[in-house]
């Protein structure tokens, strides 16, 4: 009933796969997606285990709502110890892959062992293949695999999750992309697929996805579209899509520039919304081509854009980047762009084309190469390092060639494929690393966003701007007053969310009434606030649990010296720096930790996991 | 009294109510807003002189002549 009651489990060592219940009574108290997933991986691995080795599992899993037709309802996750930080992992896509998975008839498929050779793993419906990707796919890129598989299997409506050369290879920041254009982006999720040597995970389902009470559900469903669809937020984001962050982040001082040396840029009318759609001159066109959505989504967030074919970039490329392919938003492009100091849209809407093709997080990418260009300014990396090529803030080419060679892991590609943590160590310069828990910075400066600050510092899958953020209060001052509780209650309510297969965007437009109708009506048994935020907050809690298992400390919940000791410039935030100190210990209080940051036992209790 | 000010965009159009508007003297920050027909429940921030004003206080923020006041619409991010 919205669950299908069935995980696929593969065996990569011996190249066997066998069928498994769903544990439902896991399912009532983590739901699915990034609960559920989470909670197997906990109970199947050591945290201890290195995330690269056999040992380490990797799961591909759904939401109960993943499938149905629900409001926004195609999310699926992929969890896992992270390769890029060593906590556990959940990284959350769209796409059409996970309702495809569902359709199928599977909740989840959990990978264990490494295959001994290159496979790809090829389901249709309850038909399940592991097949050989030597000599075939493997060593291809992201998009020529999608286009391989469907030919040799005869079927263009085949969806596939793969990694491409960089996963292969063990770039650190490796994700899983789905669908030519989404991913599961962050933590080295892909790195994880790579070192398991699977190259991609094809479906075709034609089954469906029942539900509890299909006519309460379908009323549900379609009332809680027409009251997303009604809303100006909904509006807006199909319109212009996540790049509305680049001038709010730039007026309120809160965009990561050059490595964070500044907050604001100076180019931002190159590499907003406005340059997405400013007429060329060379071309008459736009950037920005269209939007496009994600299955069951009205919002349709999604860019479609085309470079410029007389961009220096892709001009001797044969056309092959210049049709219409998934766009920048904004994650990416404060990464590509201002954070080096890049104003050039063409050329990061270029560089945000290889990371979808060789499937890079373009946000860990972008960072990283930020800060390999902070430390060639300031002579740690030289020309002798890189091949010749100079590493300068602002430079367009750089940016596109970083971000070829770091897609095929070749010469400095390998280096920057590191990651900015082990990138800054091995150069000399560990306080250089906009990181926290090995995770590059979101787009979001936690000197002029406080509240962010403390979300970066206590992410349990290290720095990230989509656990549970105090947008209102981070825009309304810089005071890290009040922070604590807000951000809390905020990061339980999006490990809830994050575990229904519904996407984040949606869930201020149909509100909290609406998810319950769905949810109720999906499920068996009673679904309530109280029960979800209930949920929410053990999935935190374990969470936390398996990365203090892993070795992790309260010295972990940090940020960088640069957050914390030097001033932002300019801004709404000048002066200022992020004050954790004062925001971490009324956290802790509030989780109900010990001021180590340890759940107390009463705490786990409550929780159900004691 | 003149205040430049500036709605912060979202959408890559020039927005009308940017520029240079003059106001009754001792227009408060809240007055702005009011004098704009924008939703108060949907304002986020809003900064004068690049300085964010925090919500309780902006009924007390007496602006003066030339003051810079970008308002910003609800938006999160992703």
């Amino acid at each position: 009933m919205a669950w299908q009651g069935k995980i696929l489990r593969v065996d990569l060592t011996n190249l066997s796969a066998v069928e498994e219940p769903l544990n439902m009574a896991w399912a009532e108290d983590y739901i699915g997606q990034r609960g559920l997933g989470s909670k197997y991986l906990m109970e199947e691995i050591d945290p201890k285990v290195d995330p690269e080795s056999p040992d380490n599992k990797l799961i591909f899993a759904t939401g109960p709502m993943t499938g149905t037709g629900a409001s926004t309802g195609g999310r699926w996750s992929v969890i896992t110890k992270g390769a890029l930080t060593g906590a556990i992992a959940c990284s959350n896509s769209g796409g059409l892959w996970g309702g495809e998975l569902k359709i199928a008839g599977w909740d989840m498929i959990i990978f264990e062992g490494r295959a001994p050779r290159p496979v790809y793993l090829y389901i249709q419906d309850d038909k399940v293949e592991i097949l050989d990707a030597e000599g075939f796919i493997w060593g291809r890129t992201v998009w020529e695999t999608e286009d391989m598989v469907r030919q040799r299997h005869h079927n263009p409506d085949i969806k596939l999750a793969s990694i491409g050369v960089a996963g292969e290879q063990g770039v650190k920041y490796a994700c899983v992309v789905n669908d030519r254009d989404r991913a599961a982006g962050r933590s080295g999720v892909g790195t994880v697929m790579g070192s398991k040597n699977l190259k991609t995970v094809a479906v075709r389902g034609t089954k469906g996805v029942a539900v509890n009470d299909p006519k309460a559900f379908l009323t549900a469903i379609s009332t809680a579209s027409a009251k997303l669809n009604a809303t100006d937020d909904a509006k807006r984001r199909g319109e212009i899509g996540t790049m509305a962050m680049m001038d709010v982040n730039q007026a309120w001082g809160s965009l990561p520039t050059r490595n964070c040396r500044d907050i604001q840029f100076e180019g931002v009318d190159n590499i907003n919304v406005a340059a997405m759609k400013r007429i060329r001159k060379s071309d008459g066109k736009s950037n920005l081509k269209t939007n496009k959505a994600c299955f069951a989504c009205s919002i349709a967030c999604g860019r479609v854009s085309e470079i410029d074919p007389n961009h220096f970039s892709v001009r001797d490329k044969g056309g092959k980047y210049t049709g219409a392919e998934g766009g920048l938003e904004y994650e990416g492009a404060f990464a590509l762009g201002p954070f080096c100091g890049v104003d050039d849209i063409e050329a990061a809407t270029y560089a945000q084309a290889l990371c979808n093709e060789h499937s890079l997080d373009p946000i860990s990418f972008g960072v990283t190469l930020g800060a390999a260009m902070e430390m060639f300014e300031i002579g740690a990396i030289t020309l002798e390092d890189t091949g010749g090529m100079a590493l300068n803030f602002g430079s367009a080419e750089a940016l596109c060639w970083a971000a070829e060679v770091t897609g095929v892991a070749e010469g400095f590609g390998r280096e920057l494929g590191l990651g900015s943590k082990l990138l800054c160590e091995k150069y000399g310069h560990p306080d250089l690393s906009m990181t926290v828990k090995g995770q590059e910075f979101a787009g979001y400066d936690p000197r002029a966003m406080q509240g962010m600050g403390l979300l970066y510092a206590t992410s349990n899958r290290g720095a990230c701007h989509l656990r549970g953020a105090a947008w209102t209060e981070d825009y309304t001052d810089v005071s890290p007053v009040g922070r604590a509780p807000v951000v809390k209650t905020a990061q339980d309510g999006m490990a809830m969310y994050d575990s229904t297969g519904l996407c984040m965007f949606a869930r201020g437009g149909f509100g909290n009434d609406k998810l319950i109708e769905q949810l109720d009506a999906g499920l068996p048994g009673e679904w309530n606030m109280d029960r979800l935020n209930l949920t929410g907050e053990r999935i935190w809690n374990l969470e936390r649990m398996f990365n203090l298992a892993a070795g992790m400390t309260r010295a972990d919940d940090t940020l960088p010296k640069r957050m914390l000791e030097e001033p932002a410039k300019t801004g709404a935030a000048a002066g200022k720096v992020n004050e954790l100190a004062v925001m971490l210990p009324e956290y802790y209080e509030q989780r109900g930790w010990t001021t180590d940051g340890v759940p107390k036992p009463e705490t786990l209790s409550r929780l159900g996991l004691g | 009294m003149k205040l430049d000010i500036r709605v912060v965009s979202m959408s890559g159009a020039s927005n009308e109510a940017s520029g240079v508007r003059e106001v009754p003297d001792g227009t408060t920050a809240n007055g702005v807003i009011e004098a704009l027909n924008l939703s108060m429940e949907e304002t986020y921030a809003l900064m004068v002189n690049d300085m964010p004003v925090a919500i309780p206080d902006r009924d007390s923020h007496v602006l003066e002549d030339g003051d810079k006041v970008t308002i910003f619409p609800p938006i999160k991010g992703g």
